[in-house]
């Protein structure tokens, strides 16, 4: 009896030394994986290096700190990675006394190889930051952005904090390319893959694409890496790598490489190459940040616009609202807009249906510009989408709008071309008063009221000339629509000061029947009066 | 400073701003009001068509019915059932046959013998109808709100100042005692100098989706549609209509009109509005309801008031109207009139004191108006500024941010998105 809690205790102890040696204890490499390592290594390094390069390649873990297993591979991989390409020399070293100024300064550039929890005291982060800012390179393996918990600057200058990895090392997970073009980027000629590799969440807004730029990241297309477990509505922008400027130098940072395995991946490999490289200042590259809309956004958005695409009157409208609700959050920024406003021109073209058109019509009414005219415009001369374009045409300001319009209003018939005339009208288009004069004969009662109609709106002195004309040359309702028209122009006038012209008007309306003499009496005494004061 | 030019809206609006304008620019009397040929003189009876005759609309008519000056000669409904139904009443009524019952709104509109009517549609169909109403020389009965958009009641009010013709809106709280009490109380600064006002309308609905489905028989789908955005038959026509935002700006735009209107009329802000205007509204995720289930927004007056709208969940005092001043408060509701302190309450409006307009019967207020020529207690200029706050908060919830509002030129400053929304382009071939 006594022996058994003994035994247990035992059994326990031994296990957790089991879980130090699994988690903690750096297993050495075996001559296989080196050669595995020597032969995924590049040959050649992309740039040619300036002066000769000394990398310090830094492991060392803080008491608190977790130590990945693929430290030691690292090490190693890093110092042939060096010798096989002569980009430069690898000093490998766990001791912060290599942070004193008078050490660092032979380095061009340091690479924290997984260290977790590292502190510096000072006078060791003035000597870092000095390193940097003045010229230097800095690069991060994977738990590089596990560190500096009492010093924001350096977070900052990492542009990340671990909090956590959703994605496990255990899993296989999928990346696309933020920049295929980039000159960093080559190694991946520009697609997307899947690596098993555990991945770090990079929570905003330490993580962001207006401070770095992001040149690969999870890909949440990919069922599997969006439905893993934990996940947060931030994860869906994820970054993988990312390049920056701190002061004059140069940060390279890739979340790869917590698995041994990372470290014979011979694209990933080319990458931290072409990273270290620039680390130094050897590749000249562009860094600027690409902040025009989070991929997080980006991804999400694609998403529902899909769902837009399939949306049918009598089905769920939860991707609308949700679409909606995206739009509202851009308001205010034009870059975002104007993105937004093109993935919805997209749609318009696609073979979405009448309902999901007609909501974009809907959201183009209110974020719409002038860049919506060609794909709006075709829309015009379609009976199925003619008064949806109409529904944002009318209201999106521009001259290329009207200028659509009209052109449209050649072509159109029946009731587009009625729905064209009245939106004319709408927006008091001067330029469409001779084509509208010569409709107000039409054969089509409809066309004929429309096109006086939207001359008494355009109330200009064009559409005021067209319909005095008109008043001597129609007969029954038409006359009536055309003298009501003509008030308005009246009206226009007298609210202009153009006291004389008005009652001009006014008064030549005297003898017209009921309730047009009436208008034409109250608009007289109302313009006199105002004479008067 | 003097102003270069006048807009059109401000020139057709001088009418009714200056009340000598009633005496300067008479309203024209039909003659068929004085006595028509074929009639008894006597009667004076007011020839009446009742367009939209469901549930309003059909509740004006009735009414209409039971006023003896009134004759009610036609009906209009774009559902067949309703209609036919309308037709009966009326016929009953005067044990005849005689009433025509009309789908199309613009035949009724023609005919000559008419002098009034009574419109209750649903909102989309506020403003067409009654500008062309209006052009045919009809006074007119018109259900709140005035219209959908604010460009739409704009040109209401253009069109019935144009052809002097006589309006009453459906805002009949103007024509009840405690609502008159009310606001003659607080525009005679017996709780001094009003600081806010809240007021308090319903808390809206329901999040049900519906399929597609047949047009039943006898609706005429597309008429009923008419200048709003095509979309096929789901089940929600009559009544429903108002979750919807195509046809209105659900319980917010409905009861604008009512607590809103009274708000105005207590605080003497009948012919302006707002000068700022924030809030935020809870719309329905799903469904086919999208107008919003919640709302609560801001406005400014140019002269310090503030007046919070919302749904009355989110109002200390709930559903009504109240002022608060700085010497106490008055509250006014349907069958509730309060006050701090009490005694107010009991306090005469003394000879030489504002004496609002009164009247104690909405209907026979227009009746009387159409054949005086006068104003109506809630005159079309009043019930666009009324309905106006309503639709500036729909505007500044739907974009989610503070605006501006300039209440003489009817613009929103610096907000060109905002400004595309006072008006909505018509489905052809509709237009105003």
């Amino acid at each position: 009896m006594s022996q058994r809690p003994k035994f247990i205790k035992i059994a326990l102890l031994a296990v957790w030394c089991f879980s130090l040696l699994a988690e903690n204890c750096q297993a050495a490499i075996s001559p296989e994986e080196l050669q595995q390592i020597e032969k995924a290594m590049p040959a050649k390094a992309r740039a040619a290096p300036k002066q000769s390069r000394k990398l310090l390649v830094f492991d060392l873990c803080g008491p608190k700190g977790f130590k990945h297993g693929s430290i030691p591979y690292w090490d190693k991989a890093l110092e042939i990675m060096g010798r096989k390409t002569g980009a430069f020399e690898a000093v490998v070293s766990n001791d912060m006394l290599m942070f004193k100024p008078e050490n660092l300064e032979r380095f061009d550039a340091v690479c924290f190889n997984n260290t977790t929890r590292l502190n510096f005291d000072e006078p060791l982060r003035k000597s870092l930051m000095d390193f940097i800012k003045g010229g230097k390179g800095i690069v991060g393996i994977h738990a590089a952005t596990d560190n500096f918990y009492d010093w924001p600057e350096a977070q900052e200058m990492m542009g990340g904090k671990f909090t956590g990895h959703p994605w496990g090392s255990g899993g296989t997970w999928a990346i696309k390319i933020d920049e295929p073009d980039h000159p960093l980027m080559k190694a991946f000629e520009g697609k997307g893959f899947k690596i098993k590799d555990e991945i770090y969440r990079t929570d905003p807004p330490l993580y962001s694409r207006e401070k770095q730029l992001v040149l690969m990241s999870l890909d949440m297309r990919d069922e599997k890496t969006r439905n893993v477990g934990g996940f947060k509505p931030a994860d869906v922008d994820t970054g993988i790598s990312w390049i920056k400027e701190w002061g004059k130098g140069r940060i390279f940072y890739c979340s790869l490489g917590h698995n041994n395995e990372v470290t014979w991946n011979p694209p990933v490999l080319q990458h931290v190459l072409d990273g270290i490289q620039f680390a130094f200042g050897d590749f000249k590259v562009d860094t600027k940040p690409r902040p025009i809309i989070s991929s997080r956004k980006e991804t999400e958005m694609d998403e529902l616009l899909e769902q837009v695409k399939t949306y049918d009157w009598g089905q769920s409208r939860e991707p609308l609202t949700k679409l909606s609700d995206m739009i509202r959050d851009a308001y205010g920024t034009e870059a975002k807009l104007r993105q937004i406003e093109k993935s919805l021109l997209e749609l318009l073209r696609s073979d979405a249906k009448r309902a999901g058109k007609q909501f974009v019509c809907r959201k183009l009414s209110i974020i719409g510009t002038e860049e919506s005219v060609p794909t709006l415009g075709a829309m015009l001369t379609d009976p199925a989408t003619s008064d949806m374009a109409r529904y944002a045409l009318e209201r999106i300001p521009g001259a290329a709008v009207d200028d659509a319009l009209r052109n449209a209003l050649q072509e159109a018939t029946g009731k587009m071309k009625v729905g064209i005339i009245n939106t004319l009208g709408q927006r008091r288009d001067s330029k469409s008063v001779r084509a509208l004069r010569s409709l107000i004969s039409d054969t089509d009662p409809m066309i004929a009221d429309a096109a006086v109609a939207a001359l008494g709106n355009i109330a200009g002195p064009g559409a005021t000339r067209a319909l005095a004309q008109a008043r001597g040359k129609t007969s029954g309702k038409l006359r009536m629509a055309v003298l009501d028209a003509y008030l308005k122009c009246a009206d226009e006038l007298a609210a202009q000061g153009k006291k004389e012209q008005a009652l001009a008007i006014y008064n030549s309306l005297m003898k017209e029947p009921k309730p047009i003499n009436i208008a034409a009496l109250r608009g007289r005494l109302k313009t006199q009066t105002k004479d008067e004061k | 400073m003097a102003k270069k030019t006048i807009s059109r809206r401000e020139f057709l609006k001088g009418a009714t701003v200056a009340a000598a304008g009633v005496a300067g620019f008479p309203y024209f009397v039909p003659s068929s009001a004085l006595g028509r040929a074929g009639n008894v003189a006597a009667s004076n009876r007011i020839v009446m068509g009742c367009i939209g005759v469901g549930s309003q609309g059909g509740g004006n008519m009735r009414g209409f019915l039971g006023k003896k000056e009134v004759q009610v000669v036609a009906v209009c409904d774009v559902d067949k059932g309703r209609r036919d139904g309308a037709k009966k009443t009326v016929d009953d009524r005067y044990k005849n046959n005689d009433c025509k019952a009309y789908l199309d709104f613009r035949e009724l509109l023609e005919r000559g013998d008419i002098d009034a009517l009574s419109l209750g549609l649903p909102d989309q169909w506020h403003s067409i109808p009654a500008i062309m109403g209006a052009r045919a020389g009809k006074d007119i009965y018109g259900e709140k709100p005035l219209a959908r958009t604010i460009r739409e009641g704009r040109a209401i009010c253009d069109a019935i100042h144009r052809y002097g013709r006589v309006w009453q809106t459906g805002s009949w709280q103007r024509s009840q005692r405690d609502f008159h009490h009310a606001c003659e109380l607080v525009r005679n600064g017996r709780i001094g100098k009003v600081h806010k006002v809240e007021v308090g309308l319903p808390t809206g609905g329901s999040t049900d989706n519906k399929p597609v489905q047949p047009v039943p028989e006898g609706l005429d789908w597309d008429f009923w549609l008419g200048p709003a955005p095509w979309v096929p038959y789901r089940g929600v026509c009559h009544w429903d209509w108002r979750w919807m935002m195509d046809y209105s700006g659900g319980q917010l735009t409905d009861w604008a009109g009512h607590h809103v209107d009274i708000a105005h009329w207590g605080l003497g802000l009948d012919y302006t509005g707002p000068v700022e205007i924030e809030g935020k509204g809870v719309y329905p995720k799903d469904g086919i309801y999208d107008a919003p289930t919640e709302y609560k927004f801001t406005c400014k007056y140019d002269n310090g008031l503030t007046m919070i709208v919302a749904n009355d969940r989110q109002q200390p005092k709930g559903m009504g109207t109240i002022w608060y001043g700085e010497t106490g408060w008055i509250y006014v509701r349907r069958g509730r009139l309060e006050a701090e302190p009490k005694s107010l309450l009991d306090e005469q409006i003394g000879p030489n004191e504002i004496k609002l307009y009164e009247s104690r019967d909405h209907q026979g207020n227009f009746l009387d108006c159409v054949k005086s020529r006068q104003l109506t207690i809630t005159p079309v200029e009043i019930a666009h500024r009324s309905i106006s706050v309503g639709l500036l908060g729909e505007i500044a919830m739907l974009l989610g941010r503070k605006l501006k509002w300039n209440p003489e030129k009817e613009i929103f400053l610096n907000d060109e998105q905002a400004n595309r929304m006072l008006s909505r382009p018509m489905r052809s071939p509709w237009h105003l």
